[in-house]
């Protein structure tokens, strides 16, 4: 086999080989990592696993947002204006975050119905609204 | 074999921009379809002129209407009072206001001082009526025919443009401007 | 007056660019295309400078001024609001081309007209099709008449701030930068240039943009750090990834380059991946200002300019990779290359980047793809798969890095080097340990690896092996390659700060009241009281914190700031930046009284990931104008 030949398919071997390790990669990075976003009515009637990380949101509640006085935690009512949500956290709250806002948590469902937050995340563009909220309170209309 | 190669890429990056021009169009009907056809719903606010005075939905009764979501901290809602001056003057339609997460003290100036388009304006200091009407910020326009039902939506400012295009079909068999 | 003389400037701009964008494809005349370059370039900075001059006067007439700007904004701020939204970055990014336009016209020393002309023909349409969608749908001079509001929105309050208003213009202009390889490659590719000129004209261009980039990104890191308030410096945001993405092309682009001038190979892959970055780079644009994700500093715009850029973008990329398949008229080579050669360790190189750019891009747009084909569910792709991915890529490019400045082109005879270098390498690698030992008093197991990768990249930056008949030699060899060997060493650097960051840094949230303290990592730290203040356009509660040891101490200040008029509320962060470990505080929220929760953390050599993006960006910088000031 001439050295060109056998240079080449030295090439192509480096290449699909790294193709091949960058799919297995992303496919098993992907699978662990997805989050599946669900809205408080779609939580009501699920049968979600409490070992799941899922990301839910919804509305602050007005007048939900309870701190407790003396620690981290707080707890507040998110809604999509069919069910709500009672979610605990522990943790400081993004400035982003208020009442009559949108907000998406990160966390688990628990056996009693309400959600653990692990992560409070209130970015969002000028409109006030993450998009995954926004699209449920269009659902729920 | 090599210009198999050569073109790979070309319908390769082809389908991308499909790819990618669908995902565009479909948030644009996402956007769109919220309350469509059906009713302005039911809701009980102060008005934004008088606080001791309430506004139901029985009383966007000058139909057809447009229910305007404005705020005075909205600067887009500038760019279009004008607009809706001209149309509370020369339109048939009647423009309602929804004042949306606002002073009421800054609202009521404001229209002082540029001028009243709206018939009256509704106070949703909360935002609950713009939550039920899935309202996303301001300003917003929605169109209501004369059955009272919501036919169109819009994002943005309401411009010449927007109304003869968007909303002008529902105006068909009016003399309107 | 001057907004309308800005839009004028535009308009006229518009016409000139399509002229010059037409003249060499269609007219087929030999254009003076310096002249019209600079005419096109002191055109739109009259418009930049028109725009700068209605922020400066508070000139609520203009809308993109009345939504940015604001009375009680400081200058500084009013001046860089011009590109702190949609419509002022974009006529930003058209001047940068148009900069970089010129920069070629006047230093490319080519001798083939042709090839300059339709370098310039390319560029100038590619500034036309921005210039069209700036007028037409996001045109900064829109005015609000005969109303005219008597104060502005106010610009957006994480944008008020030093280094946010640096760190788009040297974005854009790295982004922007990759026009030029573009053009360049679509020119050789119709003038049948040959491929050292090509290639030789392109890279130094290349270079200069990847620097750009990097200081853009670097930047950005850097204010999202102090400014964001929670002590993070990249979070795989869409945006961010959108500036990542072109910037792993263009390191692989210059590489590419490299082999294609010096070694007639990788022709194709050289021109092609020309046309990848630059559509990276339109691509990026294209996702942050269409609305269709959703991130920290998203644009917020509309589907119908979404389609719009999407057009631009469709007619480029898939013109020059129609170019690329019918016009080609390029002739390909081939000569032989060893598996220890220079060429192979580039290859790897640029397979390795260009996939985990790919794995990155995918990652990126994975949850809309999912969101079309699963009728509106909704997903997110987090940070952890974005880390996961980039790990073993990091560690195998590390160490193709590390041994790349060894190898020789063709065939590499001795390898006698590898020993040396591995033996150097572990030195550092204990070396490294044991300050890290000394400065934590602690080693974590999982960091070995990144350290190690780093040890082996000092080794293999410094190049103690190769032999030098003097010290002088090894001087003058160094200043030789500067550019190179400052890089390199930036990339080493870069993977200390992120690997140690990463793993001995420590984080706590607490409440203190005014008067209470609290130990952490050996310190004493003490909440000596709120006070509130002001700011020109903010309110704000300030809290006072002392950290001190039995060796001394710093007191910090950490803010909660409220802006009028806008309402919006942002956690200024008190640092006590330092060599080897920042230490951080930031402020949360007020539980009750004058009791607040608070967020401490140590920064372990964070500032040695700045440090490294600053040594790549010098060294490419370098590297770019050495081979400017070469091209005879």
């Amino acid at each position: 086999m001439n050295p060109i030949r056998k240079q080449r398919i030295y090439a192509l071997v480096a290449i699909v080989v790294a193709s091949i390790v960058a799919i297995y990669l992303v496919i098993s990075a992907l699978s662990k990592n997805l989050n599946l976003f669900y809205s408080p009515t779609e939580l009501v009637n699920s049968e979600l696993s409490s070992e799941t990380l899922i990301r839910a949101g919804g509305m602050v509640r007005e007048g939900s947002i309870k701190r407790s006085k003396n620690s981290l935690n707080v707890e507040f009512i998110v809604t999509d204006f069919n069910s709500d949500l009672i979610i605990n956290y522990s943790g400081i709250l993004p400035d982003l975050f208020t009442e009559n806002a949108g907000v998406v948590v990160q966390g688990y469902l628990i056996e009693d119905g309400t959600f653990k937050a692990i992560e409070v995340l209130a970015k969002h563009d000028e409109n006030y609204m993450p998009p995954e909220v926004a699209k449920l309170m269009e659902k729920a209309e | 074999m090599t210009k198999i190669l050569n073109i790979l890429p070309l319908v390769a990056f082809g389908v991308l921009i499909v790819v990618l021009y669908s995902f565009l169009t479909q948030e644009n009907d996402q956007l769109e379809s919220v309350l469509v056809d059906q009713s302005v719903p039911e809701f009980e606010l102060p008005s934004l002129e008088d606080p001791n005075k309430l506004i139901q939905k029985s009383d966007i009764n000058q139909l057809p209407a447009l229910i305007n979501v404005w705020a005075t901290w909205c600067i887009a809602c500038r760019v279009e009072h004008p607009f809706l001056m001209k149309l509370k003057n020369q339109s048939t339609v009647t423009v309602y206001g929804l004042n949306y997460k606002d002073s009421r003290e800054k609202a009521l100036k404001l229209l002082e001082n540029e001028g009243n388009p709206f018939e009256f304006s509704i106070f949703d200091q909360s935002g609950k009526l713009a939550i039920d009407l899935g309202v996303y910020g301001a300003p917003e326009t929605f169109f209501i025919d004369e059955k009272g039902i919501i036919r169109e939506r819009h994002v943005g400012a309401l411009t010449e443009k927007v109304w003869k295009e968007k909303f002008g079909k529902y105006l068909k068999d009016k003399a309107d401007a | 007056m001057i907004p309308e003389v800005g839009h004028i400037l535009l308009i006229t701009s518009l016409v000139l660019s399509l002229f010059g964008g037409l003249g060499p494809f269609i007219l087929k005349k030999d254009l003076p295309t310096k002249k019209i370059a600079l005419v096109m370039f002191l055109l739109v900075l009259g418009a930049f400078i028109a725009l700068i001059y209605s922020f400066l006067i508070d000139d609520f007439s203009v809308a993109y001024v009345a939504q940015n700007s604001n009375i009680n904004l400081p200058t500084y701020y009013k001046f860089a609001a011009t590109w702190g939204a949609h419509e002022g970055s974009l006529l930003l990014w058209i001047l940068s081309m148009n900069i970089w336009l010129v920069g070629f016209i006047i230093f490319d020393k080519n001798k083939n007209k042709y090839f300059s002309d339709i370098v310039f023909g390319v560029s100038s349409l590619v500034i036309f099709s921005f210039l069209l969608f700036t007028i037409f749908t996001s045109n900064p001079f829109d005015r609000i008449l005969p109303i005219t509001p008597l104060n502005g929105a106010d610009l957006n309050p994480s944008l008020q701030d030093i280094a946010f208003t640096v760190h788009p213009p040297f974005l854009y202009f790295g982004y922007s930068g990759l026009l030029l390889p573009f053009a360049i490659s679509i020119s050789a590719m119709l003038s049948g240039q040959s491929n050292q000129e090509w290639a030789s004209s392109s890279r130094p261009w290349t270079l200069m943009a990847c620097s750009f980039l990097t200081v853009g990104i670097g930047l950005g890191s850097w204010w999202a750090y102090y400014e964001l308030g929670w002590g993070g410096w990249w979070f795989w945001d869409p945006v961010e990834n959108a500036a990542f993405v072109p910037w792993l092309l263009s390191v692989a682009l210059i590489h590419s380059l490299l082999v294609t001038e010096k070694r007639n190979l990788f022709i194709n892959w050289s021109l092609l991946l020309s046309i990848f970055a630059f559509a990276a780079s339109l691509l990026g644009t294209f996702l942050v200002r269409s609305g269709i994700l959703t991130s920290v500093h998203a644009f917020a715009l509309d589907p119908e300019r979404g389609l719009f850029l999407l057009g631009i973008f469709s007619f480029f990329v898939l013109g020059g990779l129609g170019v690329y398949a019918f016009k080609n008229t390029i002739k390909s080579q081939n000569s032989f290359y060893s598996l220890n050669s220079k060429e192979f360790g580039v290859l790897l190189n640029n397979v390795l980047l260009v996939i985990l750019a790919a794995s990155i891009l995918f990652g990126t747009i994975y949850p809309l793809i999912y969101e079309a084909y699963t009728n509106g569910k909704q997903i997110s792709v987090g940070a952890p798969y974005f880390e996961f991915i980039i790990f073993p890529f990091a560690i195998l490019l590390g160490l193709v890095q590390g041994v790349a400045l060894y190898l020789s082109w063709g065939t590499t005879k001795s390898f006698n080097f590898i020993t040396k270098l591995t033996l150097e390498s572990f030195s550092v690698f204990f070396l490294t340990l044991l300050l890290l030992f000394i400065l934590f008093e602690n080693l974590i197991a999982t960091s070995f690896f990144i350290i190690f990768i780093f040890s082996w990249l000092i080794a293999g930056s410094i190049l103690v092996n190769l032999r030098f008949n003097s010290l002088s030699t090894y001087v003058e060899f160094i200043n030789r390659r500067i550019g190179v060997l400052l890089s390199h060493l930036g990339v080493a650097i870069l993977v200390l700060g992120v690997g140690v960051v990463s793993s001995y840094s420590y984080e706590r949230e607490l409440i203190l009241g005014p008067g209470e303290g609290i130990k952490f990592q050996e310190k004493e730290v003490e909440l000596l009281g709120i006070s509130n203040s002001m700011g020109s356009n903010y309110i704000s509660k300030k809290a006072n914190i002392r950290v001190s040891t039995n060796k001394g101490g710093f007191d910090l200040i950490s803010e909660k700031r409220t802006y009028i008029p806008s309402g919006q509320v942002t956690t200024e962060a008190g640092i006590e930046a330092g060599i080897f470990r920042d230490f951080y505080v930031s402020i949360g929220d007020n539980l009750e009284g004058d009791s607040w929760s608070f967020k401490l953390q140590t920064k372990a050599f964070i500032r040695w990931i700045w440090l490294g993006a600053l040594l790549i960006t010098l060294g490419s910088f370098i590297s770019s104008i050495k081979l400017l000031r070469k091209q005879a």
